[in-house]
């Protein structure tokens, strides 16, 4: 049987210098080292495997810098999921995560909301406080169900389950492949097609 | 009533809580002088303004610590820099300091910006003042100002021109529309700019040890003509329907620039922004999309800009009217590198990146020690690498500091620039020949005969002329 495809287009958000760039690099490269400001956005493609579907997540690196914001806003535009991004050490980047919650659930109500706290490592070896009360976050996320997540890019942890994770929920949601994004690549048309020819089968033995 | 504003803000310069003036509450009060100008223009500008209308906390300090970001006039260290430059706005509010926190310096600037107003009330305009072994060089664009102090006994022309290069870097990172949009809403440019310092940073670095910078041209890759020709077809056969501009670049030098609409040329300015930006960002892998103002081009709109690095140091550049275009543009990008796969050209390119570099003595030129050419016609110019005596970085810095003063004097006769010019110091001699096609300072020892020079000179130009197809681009 014929693995089948799915595209996923992921955007990363979040303040400038909470990490969006590292996560990236982290996923793609398994690297970590130094980033400069991001400038407008960056396109990177991740396979992942959920049971036998083949899911590309196609993960948009936003400049977090306000001059760009409202440029981010062509990036998310049909996009599949959001991961907003915040510094566990830095309350000012949580206020920030709001503003973008907001702006998503209402430019794009079917959004997935994935609330990520980064940096996880200075926490976890005391070298800076945690900034933000775990409950305020629980609080947003079951406000908006959103789910969320604490990651460390330095040392990997989280970050591809982060992206399993979206690959999964994904596929659950639309066990058909792609049914919004018609903004990806023209060759998704031919995706589409094959997925809507295999869907019956595919939702059967491809998801859990 | 932008000039009512300036001066108010002018008279308040004292008071002013200069960086929290993000008074947010402003923005009913804003001006709407630039409604009629163009649609689509002032929905960006509505955009930029609600945004930051929103925006909670915008003042507060996230940038990375830069070099020297502790100092300020109150430490002599920072006085023992010797090329400063300063951005600030008509208003005096600072916004850029090479070294040193703006913020700390907000009081100097202040003091420059008082110094510049003084002469603008005598409805006179400061271009420059010299104190002691320093130089005070300003290029006043409504609404920034922008200083250059140093003691390098640079030419004023060619700090000026430095100049005109930061600003246009500022601009391409937001469009004069918006810029004077911000100013008029009282904004603090800053929150803006954030991110930038490293674009001016490296644009400072740059013009300073830049040679087609100096001369204002664009340096190509040195390639054989059949790999740049078939890229250049390449190129033009690959176009959608909103790629304006097509480039490719090796080791950030020009292979081929590709005009894909009937439209007026890339300045050599605009293409050194585009060069800026590139050497400035990190991540080589992926593929960008990023909004970009060329000020030559159009100074009051954006243009859409894909890159991505489709070979080590081979960088292919799609410009674009539309900000939906990505996936269009990353379709192409996947034709242009079949293409060049299937006609086998990746190898000579990305070799190219490390061979394209050429010394004096492949010219076979005798005595001669270094030259910059440019084709005035083309605007593309060409150096070798420095070979000895020019190793060292005193002496690099020597010679490119000498070529500027040549320069400034062979062209800021009032009418045309000089013909012939000839130069001799107690370290090397130069010599200019400038016509209405091209341009080229040579440098020899000292000690060489004008007739020897004359004549090497002459080999040399035959030399450059026979490689033309492979230093440069074709028109």
């Amino acid at each position: 049987m014929v693995k089948s495809k799915i595209d996923v287009k992921v955007v990363l958000l979040g303040w400038s210098s909470v990490g969006k760039t590292c996560i990236v690099q982290r996923l793609m490269y398994n690297q970590f080292g130094d980033t400069s400001t991001t400038i407008g956005g960056a396109f990177s493609s991740k396979r992942v495997s959920v049971g036998d579907v083949d899911v590309l997540l196609g993960i948009w690196d936003t400049a977090g810098t306000e001059r760009y914001q409202a440029v981010n806003r062509s990036y998310y535009r049909r996009a599949n999921a959001a991961i907003v991004c915040y510094d566990l050490t830095n309350y000012e980047s949580w206020d920030k995560v709001k503003f973008w919650i907001d702006e998503l659930t209402t430019n794009e109500p079917d959004i997935e909301i994935y609330i990520i706290g980064t940096k996880l490592d200075l926490v976890k070896d005391n070298t800076e406080p945690r900034a933000v009360p775990i409950e305020k976050v629980r609080e947003l996320a079951e406000r908006y169900r959103a789910h969320t997540f604490e990651t460390s890019s330095k040392t990997g942890e989280n970050i591809p389950e982060l992206f399993q994770t979206i690959a999964e929920n994904f596929c659950k949601k639309y066990p058909q492949g792609i049914v919004t994004s018609n903004g990806s690549k023209n060759n998704s048309s031919v995706n589409l097609q094959d997925n809507n020819n295999n869907g019956n089968k595919k939702a059967s033995s491809g998801c859990c | 009533m932008m000039m009512m504003e300036e001066s108010i803000s002018d008279n308040n310069k004292q008071q002013q809580e200069i960086g929290q003036d993000n008074n947010i509450n402003n923005n009913n009060n804003r001006d709407h002088n630039n409604e009629d100008e163009n649609e689509t223009i002032a929905t960006d500008i509505e955009d930029i303004s609600t945004l930051l209308a929103k925006i909670e906390d915008a003042n507060a300090g996230s940038r990375p610590p830069r070099k020297y970001s502790e100092q300020d006039n109150s430490n002599p260290e920072w006085f023992k820099h010797k090329k400063h430059f300063f951005i600030f706005s008509f208003s005096g509010k600072p916004i850029y300091s090479r070294y040193g926190d703006e913020v700390a310096l907000n009081t100097f600037m202040a003091t420059l910006s008082a110094m510049t107003s003084f002469v603008e009330s005598q409805n006179d305009v400061l271009r420059s003042l010299v104190a002691g072994k320093h130089q005070f060089v300003f290029l006043q664009k409504n609404p920034l100002c922008l200083v250059c102090i140093c003691n390098t006994g640079e030419p004023q022309m060619m700090i000026q021109q430095q100049l005109e290069y930061i600003h246009a870097m500022v601009i391409s990172v937001l469009t004069q529309t918006n810029i004077k949009a911000v100013f008029d809403a009282k904004y603090d440019l800053r929150d803006l700019l954030g991110g930038t310092d490293k674009l001016i940073d490296n644009i400072i670095h740059k013009v300073n040890l830049d040679f087609p910078i100096l001369l204002n041209s664009v340096q190509c890759i040195r390639l054989n003509y059949n790999t740049r020709n078939s890229i250049t077809n390449i190129l033009q056969n690959r176009k959608s329907d909103s790629i304006i501009f097509s480039l490719l670049l090796v080791d950030n030098k020009l292979v081929s620039m590709v005009k894909q609409k009937k439209t007026q040329t890339l300045k050599p300015q605009d293409i050194h922004i585009i060069l800026n930006y590139i050497s400035s960002s990190t991540i080589k892998d992926s593929e960008s999309f990023m909004p970009i103002c060329l000020p030559n081009f159009n100074d009051a709109g954006f243009l859409h800009l894909y890159i991505c690095f489709i070979y080590p140091q081979v960088c292919l550049l799609l410009f674009s009217n539309q900000v939906d275009s990505f996936y269009q543009l990353s379709e192409c990008k996947d034709l242009i590198v079949k293409d060049i796969e299937s006609e086998n050209l990746v190898d000579e390119l990305t070799k190219s990146a490390n061979t394209h570099e050429y010394s004096t003595s492949q010219t076979e030129v005798p005595n001669l020690l270094h030259f910059i050419y440019k084709n005035r016609i083309s605007n593309y110019s060409t150096h070798p690498i420095f070979t000895s005596p020019y190793t060292s970085k005193p002496e690099k810095k020597r010679l490119f500091r000498l070529y500027q003063h040549i320069y400034n004097r062979a062209n800021n006769s009032l009418n045309k620039p000089h013909k012939y010019y000839y130069y001799t110091s107690q370290t090397e001699t130069i010599f200019v020949l400038i016509n209405s096609s091209h341009e080229i300072y040579a440098t020899f020892s000292p000690l060489e005969l004008k007739k020897s020079v004359f004549e090497s000179l002459n080999i040399l130009l035959q030399w450059i002329k026979e490689n033309e197809n492979v230093l440069f681009l074709s028109t």
